[in-house]
């Protein structure tokens, strides 16, 4: 038996420190503010920058609490292919999925000899049991847009494309907009709708 | 040497904005902040320590703006005593502080309590369930019942927020410290808090009105004060039973009918209860009494609340603080109604909560009992095992310690005790650097190494970073001194406070408000305490360091080395800044004998491989150069251009 909060939209960001997925939330946080939708977001970064894993929950609508049942998640979004995995228990036949196919590999793989896992496989395995499962590759994206540092940005773009967040393209677009600094408005825009678009395309093929 | 500019901070300066009314979406911490400047402090003090470092940043943005006198303290005593002075000669101030940074200051806090203060005076303690960054998960709210010291646990941001009027109210009422009790779940989540207005504050100093018989806790006082506090106690005992934190709250769906079920709880289990109640149908008709004032705790309200339930469920994090409490009153009243919670092991008493263990604890209980509770597995698909390899967080690229701790395996061949400290560099423990072997609290390298120099059959070396060293090293370095302790103690000098977010340390010439302060220098510090063997080195420069230790390890007493190398991220930083960037290294393939020295021995995170080739990234690499005197056949250098 699953439990889920009826009136709540439920993200969970997992990825390695360093990839935006803070000011993501922050996004769609300003998004929320603008039309008043409840939020409530839930952050670990405890030694994010250490290289570590990054972990977000997000809430949107009625709740009483920033962590959900492990069952009531409505969208993973793995920044990483490999963080996205390692949070496979949260993924339910309701659950909507966004992979970023770029690989970060820990210190484990790269000099510890350990073996990181096949994309393609991580892919087809979650496909199986998830609601659906979009992927793109955010920095191929971003390097599109023009800047690399907008992969988080691209992310979202993806997520936005897969009628699970709340928001319209515009509202998304106008809290870009009201988050980022100015020069790196028109990149992040660019980026944005790339990913959506990215997302996009593959639903209509399938 | 490089300036420092500010750090940047997670909330635009929103944050000081006259708007009442606004809706903003703040960090829990940024609210407790917001709430702060809304009562009117006048002087806020802290030593960083996740999860509460947020607090101090944002002081560290706007105190000047707004007003406030802000400092990073040494060390968490003193931060209490800087703001707990400003509050007894009358004005607001707010010390904040992790949970085992009340530890530190415990022994001002507990006398504190006997003298009382005359301005308002909050003290925030983050308590960490689960040990998200902390070394321990202990629960700070024996330190209000062990104190007397009236206790507020907020649920959420905004309640943080306006809790903060509140504890100021009752501080200045009962001329009492309030302790704000948070926990890793309010101060890193972000939530929509609603702003009050914020008060001018004035910049008259105030007069100091004597009055030793309260304050000079000599034995004769204290015996007074004792008594005075005492009497106090069914005072805010009374302010508690009416407290507007202290309510019953009703779920607004499911679990409306059935056994009358009475939960209280407190804190941001309140948040998990809530969830459950409203998602899972039980079949109980369910009241919740939530505690937001919790010590003294409303004796009566939850002796009224337990009359008129069939059953008591205490849910809340960590130890079973409210459980014992209730359980005493029911006893003392003669109340029947069973109290259930983890003193029987229906919830646990370690780490955080979350809506599936409240579950489950609920369901534990009422199925004990022969009812029917809803089935709570969570069915599991078959994944298949794909690899997973843990992602620790690790020393960044270019981080001096690395460098520190290669050069010292060298020197000691491996022979050697390590006592660490807390900070980045505790990140050595993991291989192949294996430079911690133990480590207890802020400070406790320099301690334990004397312990074990006079113990272990091998050479001890202690690690300490420049800030901690402030925070807690320099008396039991004096002991060294005096006892004649042998140790090598490595003062890891990178020129801040780099685990919580680089904060500046009594180190630096830059106060916590962004003016110039005094830099402490540490070797003269060093000297002037009587150590005989001081060198300061470069980490980056291997066989210097190696040498340095060497050298170390053959004196006749305490020796220390001062290895000194500003933070590779605040380093990069301001190269970016300028626009520039370190040169970038490579291996140079014809050289590379495939030996892996490199990932063996010093596996910075910028090394990879292809099948048996070695690159580095030159995305992550930051060009410190240690790899150049790492790799014995010269196959790594600068990446020609």
């Amino acid at each position: 038996m699953t439990f889920k909060n009826r009136d709540a939209v439920t993200i969970h960001i997992v990825g390695v420190g360093g990839q935006g997925a803070l000011t993501v939330s922050k996004i769609i946080g300003n998004a929320a503010l603008a039309k008043d939708m409840p939020i409530v977001i839930s952050e670990i970064h405890g030694m994010a920058q250490r290289g570590g894993v990054v972990q977000t929950t997000i809430r949107l609508g009625e709740t009483s609490s920033p962590l959900p049942f492990s069952s009531d998640l409505s969208i993973l979004v793995g920044f990483e292919p490999m963080e996205a995995y390692r949070a496979r228990d949260k993924i339910t036949k309701d659950t909507v999925v966004v992979i970023n196919t770029d690989p970060i590999r820990p210190v484990s793989v790269s000099s510890g000899g350990m073996t990181y896992p096949d994309v393609i496989e991580i892919i087809s395995e979650i496909s199986k049991f998830g609601k659906a499962v979009y992927s793109i590759s955010a920095i191929d994206i971003a390097r599109q847009a023009g800047d690399l540092r907008t992969t988080n940005v691209a992310m979202l773009g993806a997520m936005s494309a897969c009628n699970v967040i709340p928001f319209t393209d515009e509202e998304l677009l106008e809290a870009v907009r009201s988050s980022v600094p100015e020069k790196f408005i028109d990149v992040n825009v660019r980026s944005l709708s790339l990913g959506r678009d990215a997302v996009r395309e593959k639903a209509c093929r399938e | 040497m490089i300036r420092w500019s500010i750090r940047e901070s997670d909330t635009m300066d929103e944050i000081l904005e006259d708007a009442p009314g606004k809706k903003v979406l703040l960090l829990g911490n940024d609210a407790v902040v917001r709430g702060a400047l809304e009562s009117g402090i006048r002087v806020a003090a802290t030593y960083p320590g996740t999860p509460s470092s947020e607090i101090g940043n944002t002081f560290q943005r706007i105190s000047k703006e707004a007003g406030i006198y802000f400092e990073f303290s040494i060390n968490e005593k003193v931060a209490f005593e800087v703001a707990a002075a400003a509050a007894v000669a009358g004005v607001r101030s707010f010390a904040f502080m992790k949970h085992v940074g009340l530890n530190v200051a415990s022994d001002a806090f507990m006398t504190l309590a006997y003298t009382g203060v005359r301005g308002g005076f909050v003290v925030l303690s983050a308590d960490d369930p689960s040990c998200h960054s902390s070394q321990n998960e202990q629960d700070n709210r024996y330190f209000a019942k062990m104190s007397s010291v009236p206790m507020l646990e907020p649920a959420t941001p905004e309640e943080a927020r306006s809790m903060m009027h509140y504890a100021f109210d009752i501080s200045e009422r009962f001329g009492m410290p309030v302790l704000l009790r948070t926990t890793t779940r309010m101060n890193h989540v972000r939530g929509v808090v609603t702003y009050d207005a914020v008060p001018e504050i004035s910049s008259e100093r105030v007069h100091f009105e004597r009055d030793p018989s309260r304050f000079v806790t000599v034995p004769a006082n204290a015996r007074t004060r004792h008594l005075e506090i005492l009497k106090l106690i069914p005072l805010m005992k009374e302010e508690s039973e009416v407290s507007p934190y202290n309510k019953v709250v009703v779920p607004s769906t499911a679990n409306l009918y059935g056994k009358r079920i009475g939960f209280i709880t407190s804190g941001v289990a309140f948040n998990y209860l809530m969830e459950t109640l409203e998602s899972v149908e039980f079949g109980m008709e369910a009241r919740v009494l939530k505690l937001g004032m919790t010590s003294p705790l409303p004796e009566e309200a939850i002796a009224e609340f337990c009359r008129e339930q069939d059953e008591i469920i205490i849910v809340e994090e960590l130890e079973p603080y409210l459980e014992e409490a209730v359980k005493i009153v029911c006893k003392e009243l003669g109340i029947g109604t069973p109290v259930l919670g983890k003193r029987d092991s229906h919830f646990p008493r370690e780490f955080e909560f979350n809506p599936d263990i409240v579950a489950r604890g609920i369901a534990s209980i009422l199925e004990g009992e022969g009812m029917n509770v809803p089935d709570l597995t969570i069915g599991s698909f078959e994944w298949k095992d794909l690899p997973t390899p843990p992602r620790p967080p690790v020393l960044c690229p270019g981080c001096p310690h690395r460098a520190t701790y290669f050069a010292v395996k060298r020197a000691t061949k491996g022979k050697a005790v390590y006592p660490t400290d807390i900070g980045c560099y505790t990140l050595g423990i993991a291989p192949p650097q294996s430079t911690g072997d133990l480590l207890i609290c802020m400070g406790s390298s320099v301690g334990s190494a004397g312990g074990l120099s006079r113990i272990v059959d091998e050479p001890v070396i202690a690690f300490i970073g420049d800030s901690t060293f402030f925070h807690s090293g320099i008396p039991p370095l004096i002991n060294a001194v005096h006892s004649g302790h042998k140790f090598v103690l490595n003062i890891m000098d990178n020129a801040t406070t780099a685990m919580t977010g680089h904060q500046p340390h009594p180190g630096l010439p830059m106060d916590g408000m962004g003016g110039i302060a005094n830099a402490i220098n540490i070797e003269k510090l060093c000297r002037g305490i009587g150590v005989e063997f001081i060198k300061v080195i470069d980490p980056l420069k291997v066989k210097e360091t190696q040498k340095a230790f060497e050298e170390a390890l053959e004196h006749d007493g305490v020796s220390v080395i001062i290895t000194r190398s500003v933070c590779a991220l605040l380093w990069d930083r301001e190269l970016r800044k300028r626009g520039r960037s370190r040169l970038k290294y490579t291996v140079y393939q014809e050289k590379c004998k495939k030996c892996n020295a490199c990932t063996k021995t010093f596996a910075c995170p910028a090394f990879y491989k292809i099948g048996e080739e070695h690159y580095i990234d030159p995305g992550l690499c930051l060009g410190c150069g240690v790899c150049e005197q790492v790799c014995p056949f010269g196959a790594m250098g600068p990446l020609e251009e």
